[in-house]
């Protein structure tokens, strides 16, 4: 399996339609140009190339532009976005007692309809961030996705919209935070988000007070929600399985902290494979071994940051980086602030 | 008294999805169990504490379920996740009932959500997913009683009893999932595997019984003589709990799983009732008729 290869779910398809009309054309010739086959009867199986996301994401700019309501593509996707074809997702988004309690949707958008974005919260005692991440897994990092504006302008616009709806049309949204230069188009920006904007950023990330997390929301509905996430869970369980030798390891390292200072060998032996084959497989999904390991190492030290005491020197001896110097350096990089910056942050 | 023993896992096994199930609750009288508060409240609260809970293990074992390659064990864990969540739906809409008597259902839920979740936060997945094998061995070891010693239920409204008799049935189709994962997937050890039925085995009852006083302070029954009686009911010679703990015990011995123990023939009476004509209250009632 080659990275060109990956492939993604495609249940968002009648949103793409919606979306068209809204900016006012027809989508069906693009649909055709790409080859898109749209069977509603398959909604929940259908997955389409990540390159032919991509080009079909193009080609509706472009179609847009040329409309002359002026409509940029990707706000308007994001924006007029509902769970239609995920109707359970919907309820317990609308049913939610907090903020955070809708966020749980983020993990499972993440499973169920964009695997090449992963949402995460963050918080301190002031602001909370919803973080846009871009995991080196299945073969999508060949950053695609994560390079384009046209991915996290779509992806806000719909975590805006739903966040406006639970905590009301005031909201303060801080700034939305975008790590791409300004396009052409960046006038559009503030006047569709309503929020300050700022380019060339380490992350995508978007900033809101701390204290709307927990306000509680007037559509509380306990039971119905509950019943929802169940069904949810019924339906994760139905999905396809993450294929590929990286996804496996993603996984191996998400069950099993003890793992993420083991060598290449060790854990070669663990997935069963001789440590020529597990690095041949990952190097065709287009990623290595060194690349999926620091990953893992990272996340689990922002999330021992975040909800342990350990010091930093353990912390690192257990995450398997050579000294804590080195470990500072590569959390630093990753998110632009030093561990022990990021765990004062959240006091 | 000793546990039957028996070889391994039943040969094609199969664990059914079941779903549209009704047990009629809008006629079930508020002290369903014999009119006795104790032991009405005392399934109630298990019953609140059930949603979260299922939703828990199903996340637990949804966290290896990627490594899973045999497509059996990968059947079985859809299957495994289907029951749970049905569960939880049937006992959130019982819950429901609850509210209407004064119960404190939201509140009660939303506290146990926090706890689960600080597990999952601050344990490693190994221990959740030990967790979830303990809280299966547990409803496995009440289920395979309530099925074969009908004098547990004999006080019970019969739509009650049919509701606690699917569940019973379906704990047993799946008892051995979140085991096999354990052991064959996390690769747990011994100690690992009986940390999660250890920590719980006291914590359970613990949370039930914090549950109850709530629910029996509602009712205006929480003197201390129904506390006595009713621990005598679970803990006394003959009580309940004693009854469970043979077979409870037999986790703990090394090479233990949970295709060894359990007697199966009530089991298989319901299914063929139920498959009949697809009644879980017709079912439960015959096997409630067939052993006593």
């Amino acid at each position: 399996m080659g990275m060109n290869d990956a492939t993604v779910p495609f249940i968002t398809l009648p949103n793409w339609i919606k979306a068209a009309g809204y900016c006012g054309f027809n989508i069906n010739p693009i649909f055709s140009r790409y080859g898109v086959e749209a069977d509603l009867l398959h909604l929940e199986d259908a997955r389409i190339h990540v390159s032919t996301l991509n080009q079909l994401m193009a080609a509706c700019v472009d179609a847009a532009n040329t409309t002359g309501r002026g409509h940029h593509f990707p706000f308007i996707l994001g924006e007029t976005f509902t769970f239609e074809y995920l109707p359970e997702m919907e309820t317990y988004i609308n049913t939610s007692s907090s903020l955070r309690d809708a966020a749980k949707v983020l993990t499972w958008v993440h499973e169920l309809i964009s695997p090449f974005v992963d949402i995460q919260l963050e918080e301190d005692a002031r602001s909370a961030r919803m973080v846009l991440v871009y995991p080196p897994i299945g073969g999508l990092n060949d950053g695609s996705m994560a390079n384009l504006p046209y991915t996290s302008e779509s992806f806000f616009a719909t975590l805006l919209k739903f966040t406006r709806m639970l905590v009301g049309q005031n909201t303060a949204i801080r700034l939305l935070r975008f790590r791409h230069p300004p396009p052409s188009y960046a006038h559009l920006y503030e006047e569709f988000f309503q929020v300050p904007v700022a380019f060339n950023q380490e992350r995508d990330v978007m900033e809101l007070d701390q204290e709307l997390l927990d306000r509680p929301l007037l559509g509380a509905y306990p039971d119905l929600h509950q019943q929802a996430e169940l069904l949810v869970q019924q339906r994760l369980a139905r999905q396809p399985l993450w294929h590929g030798t990286a996804a496996q390891l993603h996984r191996l390292y998400q069950t099993n902290d003890a793992l993420l200072a083991q060598t290449l060998e060790h854990i070669a032996d663990r997935l069963n494979m001789h440590p020529r084959t597990l690095q041949r497989h990952l190097s065709q999904e287009g990623t290595s071994f060194g690349e999926l390991q620091t990953e893992a190492r990272l996340r689990a030290a922002v999330d021992a940051l975040q909800h342990r005491r350990e010091n930093l020197e353990s912390l690192s001896e257990r995450l398997g980086f050579s000294d804590r110097r080195s470990f500072t350096r590569a959390f630093k990089r990753w998110t632009g602030v030093s561990p022990s910056q990021y765990r004062h942050s959240l006091r | 008294m000793s546990e039957p023993e028996r070889a391994a896992t039943p040969e094609n096994h199969q664990i059914v999805p079941r779903k549209d199930l009704d047990f009629q609750f809008d006629q079930v009288p508020k002290y369903w169990f014999g009119g006795d508060p104790f032991k009405t409240r005392f399934f109630d609260a298990m019953s609140m504490l059930f949603p979260e809970g299922e939703k828990f293990f199903i996340e637990c074992v949804r966290d290896y379920r990627d490594q899973v390659s045999d497509p059996v064990m990968q059947e079985h864990i859809r299957d495994f996740i289907f029951q749970e969540g049905q569960h939880g739906m049937v006992h959130t809409r019982f819950n429901d009932r609850l509210k209407k008597q004064g119960i404190e259902v939201d509140a009660i839920t939303q506290k146990n959500k926090e706890i689960l979740a600080a597990y999952r936060r601050r344990t490693p997945k190994w221990f959740t997913l030990s967790l979830t094998t303990g809280g299966e061995h547990m409803t496995a070891i009440m289920a395979h009683n309530f099925l074969h010693r009908p004098e547990i239920f004999a006080e019970a409204d019969h739509r009650m009893r049919a509701m606690y008799y699917w569940h019973a049935i379906e704990e047993i189709e799946h008892k051995a999932v979140a085991f096999d994962v354990l052991q064959k997937i996390a690769g747990a050890n011994y100690f690992q595997r009986i940390a999660g039925l250890l920590w719980e085995t006291f914590l359970f009852p613990f949370h039930v019984f914090l549950v109850m006083r709530h629910m029996l302070q509602v009712d205006g029954q929480s003197s201390w003589k129904t506390w006595i009686k009713g621990f005598w009911w679970l803990y006394g010679p003959g009580g309940l709990y004693m009854k469970l703990l043979p077979h409870y015990l037999t986790f703990y011995l090394p090479g233990f799983h949970p295709w060894r123990f359990g007697r199966m023939d009530a089991m298989r009476h319901w299914l063929d009732v139920y498959d009949k004509d697809g009644d879980p209250i017709a079912a439960g009632d015959t096997v409630a008729r067939t052993f006593s």
